[in-house]
């Protein structure tokens, strides 16, 4: 043990050959968020800004003027592309809805709804408007709006999904 | 009442088979000792006789309930059939009996105490932690399991051999009563010390001091190994004595034997071999045939606990000096970290207050020995004899281990040296021994002792009759104890078996049946634990940028040029040749200086792993790649969370096999975060075969994963008492 002790002759590691190499692709972080979000992803309320309700589930309600965020790593040729729905029991109110779309403040499109039920809106995003790795603002505007008797909330529709896609 | 009696059985079966070893042996070597002093030192080297064959069974996974219950019985047996007709030892020298009514009346008091308490389930940290954690993983598998690392298994396990017998029988109370039973020998032995040279007074005050005195009640009537370690070295200094007075040879080896036994037991007792050889040296010179009967007998007891580290670990001393004996199972920087966090109490704001602490307070340094042994400058007046000198010498020799742990129970070993020569000193003031004994004993009475104390001084503070009845629950009393036992039956629900989990904190892993990680306790753990803290202290923000002229080369290393207490990391080392990255062929050969064993993690392309030097840098640290065929590069890129103090260089490796500087300029940039760290960290803690981690609100991690849990992708499935059981998704 003596010897051993002067001599220090512990294990030798040699060389390895590269392991697996893992991916570095795994999504976002808390407070970052990424190019697509559907309404009951656990990660939904990271993409939110404002006026989009809080409750988990597979499709929110829409205020007044609802806003959320993404991010994408290529600008190129991307689509924004929307999954809502306008319910029966508003639609009987408002009659059709026009749903507008701006990104980054600059409007992107609008389409009118003339019927209950789901609808998806989808418009190529023009060159330069959008920068990879920055947030990007997506705004909708809904109207008219059903507008409650009880409290006056302002309902726009049901989303269920939103983001931009290549 | 059942269990009581299996409990009762595995205990006394195990100091029975330990009685009948040692008494063989004392047989053999016809050594003269009195009756209760034969008796005492039986019980003493059969338990290291018995610890070293169960060691040996453990080595060949034959540890098996049958072996030890009829090899025991045949053993038992044959030390009676021997025993029948011996002629009776002589009696120690008589004393007055009223110390001994005295004495014994503190004796049962306070044994009875502790007989229940050591009769309750097992709730102390560090006996349900690794004490009978091994024990229980070492019953599940016959003996030691080799693929499973941690530095409490590579620590001496003379009484953890002794444990496993009574633990057998009786599970985890069996063997906290083994313990007990030295803890009751202790005692016993002061005053046949005493008693065999002439110094009663003192011996009985030295006896009745200690029995109750709250660190070696507390740690006695629990599976520790304490009480163990100083009965055993006690017993040396005592036979040494004996030695001395009737010179036969023969004693040697019995000594000897103890003195393995106690290394056995515990690294720390190792002092005892070279103190008796030193005592042999003074004694009587160089005499090589009474130095190697001295000898020889310790190194049977210490030689199988170095060669199975050698061979297991690469290390006969793991888990410590690792430095010397590299290893991939326990970082020398770990082992730095954590006898610094050993070594220091950081309450403690100066030298003057450890006294207080030590014997009236009890809260800054774990537990106390009771008010009398603040009179321990006293003891300096029995240097007036030769036995005082001896005293306080061997209360000197082995009060060295506490500089590395000044936590009270490191201090026990020399305790009982410190109160015979206090008692020397003491012996001619009429009263005042039997009156401070009596004065030690009432204030460190149980209930008494609560009413003065730190309130969390570590000490028997519960009569727990109904649970060591078994009338109690063992699952309420244990939870009450130990709070994660309440997730005992989810963990083992929830986790297939075989299957480890991660934890930051020591778990109670003796009633865990699962395989519990902790992050400290090995190189595995290190790397978990490194792991799961990248987003709160590895991010790898930061790229270090070597560029060269293109160079055409075997191999690139980057090597660290100074002298730092920290550790040099590096997150990810990537190669480039005209601004694209060469990629990484499976012909390359990874290698790095120290801990190379880690250094492919530089190489996985994870932000969650790296490389460390687990140890202070210094100047040759590396981390190298060599290739099949010649590459060309243009630049080396370091990507990590800068370490201070590396002075990192780039050398190319040219032909004729010599490695050539080639730049030590390097341009930072800040990179920012990688995204998805937290997921990236769980994937990679899944491929070292972790699916499940327990972790404490306590822990600093945990406010990160509560409010983050979707971002780590970890589902919560149970939790209990401030600790919170997750799987990996």
């Amino acid at each position: 043990m003596g010897c051993a002790a002067l001599l220090g002759c512990g294990r030798q590691a040699g060389a390895f050959a590269p392991p697996q190499q893992r991916s570095l692709d795994l999504g976002p972080d808390p407070g970052t968020v990424g190019s697509f979000v559907a309404m009951d992803d656990p990660l939904a309320d990271q993409y939110i800004v404002r006026d989009i309700s809080s409750d988990r589930g597979y499709r929110r309600w829409a205020f007044l003027h609802p806003e959320m965020r993404f991010r994408v790593k290529d600008a190129s040729h991307l689509n924004f592309a929307a999954e809502f729905a306008l319910p029966e029991v508003t639609f009987k109110v408002t009659g059709p809805v026009t749903v507008s779309c701006a990104v980054n403040g600059r409007p992107l499109g609008s389409m009118r709804c003339d019927r209950a039920g789901d609808w998806r809106f989808e418009k190529p995003v023009p060159q330069g408007l959008v920068e990879a790795g920055k947030d990007i603002h997506v705004t909708f505007e809904a109207s008219p709006r059903w507008i409650s008797p009880d409290d006056g909330a302002e309902l726009s529709f049901f989303l269920h999904s939103a983001g931009f896609t290549q | 009442m059942r269990e009581i009696a299996s409990i009762l059985f595995g205990a006394l079966f195990t100091v029975s088979l330990a009685i009948a070893l040692g008494s063989l042996l004392i047989s053999r070597l016809k050594i003269e000792l009195c009756r209760l002093e034969a008796q005492l030192f039986a019980l003493l080297a059969g338990s290291g006789i018995l610890s070293f064959l169960v060691m040996s069974l453990c080595m060949i996974h034959g540890a098996r309930r049958g072996i030890f219950q009829w090899g025991g019985a045949t053993v038992i047996a044959l030390a009676v059939w021997k025993g029948h007709g011996r002629p009776k030892r002589r009696e120690l020298p008589a004393v007055p009996l009223t110390w001994i009514a005295g004495f014994a009346a503190v004796f049962l008091a306070f044994g009875v105490y502790y007989l229940v308490n050591a009769l309750a389930p097992e709730v102390s940290p560090d006996g349900s932690g690794y004490h009978l954690g091994n024990v229980a993983r070492m019953w599940r598998n016959h003996g030691f399991v080799w693929d499973y690392h941690s530095m409490y298994a590579y620590l001496s396990q003379g009484m953890e051999m002794l444990f496993l017998v009574a633990f057998t029988f009786g599970k985890h109370s069996a063997a906290a009563l083994v313990h007990l039973v030295f803890l009751l020998a202790l005692p016993l032995l002061l005053v046949c010390w005493g008693r065999r040279f002439g110094f009663w007074k003192a011996g009985f005050f030295a006896a009745t001091t200690m029995i109750v005195s709250p660190v070696v009640a507390r740690d006695g009537a629990a599976a520790y190994n304490d009480l163990a370690i100083v009965t055993l070295i006690f017993a040396v200094f005592y036979l040494l004595q004996v030695w001395d007075e009737i010179r036969q040879d023969n004693l040697l080896i019995l000594i000897g034997v103890l003195c393995g036994a106690a290394y056995a037991i515990k690294y720390t007792a190792f002092l005892a071999l070279p103190f008796a050889m030193g005592w042999l040296l003074v004694g009587c010179g160089w005499h090589t045939g009474r130095l190697a009967r001295l000898f020889l007998p310790a190194l049977v007891f210490v030689a199988p606990w170095v060669v199975r580290n050698w061979v297991w670990v690469g290390n006969p001393t793991a888990p410590f000096l690792n430095a010397w004996f590299p290893n991939p199972y326990y970082h020398p920087g770990m082992e730095r970290i954590y006898t610094e966090s050993l070594r220091h109490y950081y309450n403690i704001k100066h030298y003057w207050q450890i006294p207080l602490e030590l014997t009236i307070r009890g809260g800054l340094l774990e537990s106390l020995f009771g008010p009398v042994l603040l009179l321990f400058p006293v003891a300096l007046f029995a240097l007036r004899s030769r036995f005082g000198r001896r005293l306080l010498l061997a209360a000197l020799v082995f009060a060295l281990p506490a500089y590395m742990n000044v936590g009270a129970r490191f201090l026990i070993p020399c305790v009982p040296f410190l109160l015979l020569a206090m008692g020397l000193a003491m012996t001619e003031i009429p009263g005042a021994l039997a009156l401070l004994a009596v004065f030690q004993a009432f204030l460190c009475w149980p209930a008494v002792l609560s009413s003065w104390c730190a309130p969390w001084a570590w000490r028997i503070s519960t009569f727990p009759l109904q649970a060591a009845l078994r009338r109690q629950s063992s699952d309420e009393y244990i939870t009450r104890w130990i709070g994660d036992y309440a997730l005992k039956r989810q963990i083992e629900a929830w986790v297939p078996s075989g299957e480890p989990i991660y934890t930051f904190a020591g778990r109670p892993e003796a009633y865990i049946d699962r395989d519990i990680v902790t992050s400290y306790e090995s190189t595995l753990g290190n790397l978990a634990h490194a792991i799961l803290w990248t987003p709160q202290a590895y991010l790898p923000d930061t790229q270090q940028h070597f560029k060269m002229l293109p160079v055409t080369t075997r191999g690139i290393r980057v090597v660290n040029m100074s002298f730092s207490d920290g550790f040099w990391t590096v997150a990810e080392l990537r190669l480039y040749v005209k601004g694209r990255e060469l990629s990484r062929a499976t012909g390359w050969r990874i290698s790095a200086k120290p801990n190379g064993w880690e250094a492919p993690l530089a190489f996985d392309n994870s932000y969650a792993t790296r490389w460390s030097t687990w140890q202070a840098m210094s100047p040759g640290d590396r981390i190298q790649v060599e290739f099949p065929a010649p590459e060309t590069v243009d630049e080396v890129v370091i990507e990590c969370q800068p370490s201070d103090g590396a002075r990192p260089r780039v050398e190319v490796l040219q032909t004729g096999g010599r490695w050539v500087p080639v730049t030590d300029t390097m341009e930072v940039v800040k990179a920012g975060p990688p995204e998805g760290i937290r997921r990236a960290a769980t994937r990679d803690l899944k491929a070292l075969g972790f699916h499940y981690i327990l972790l404490n609100e306590s822990d600093l991690l945990y406010d990160d994963v509560s409010k983050n849990r979707p971002f780590w992708g970890l589902t919560e499935l149970a939790k209990a008492n401030g600790a919170h059981f997750y799987h990996i998704d």
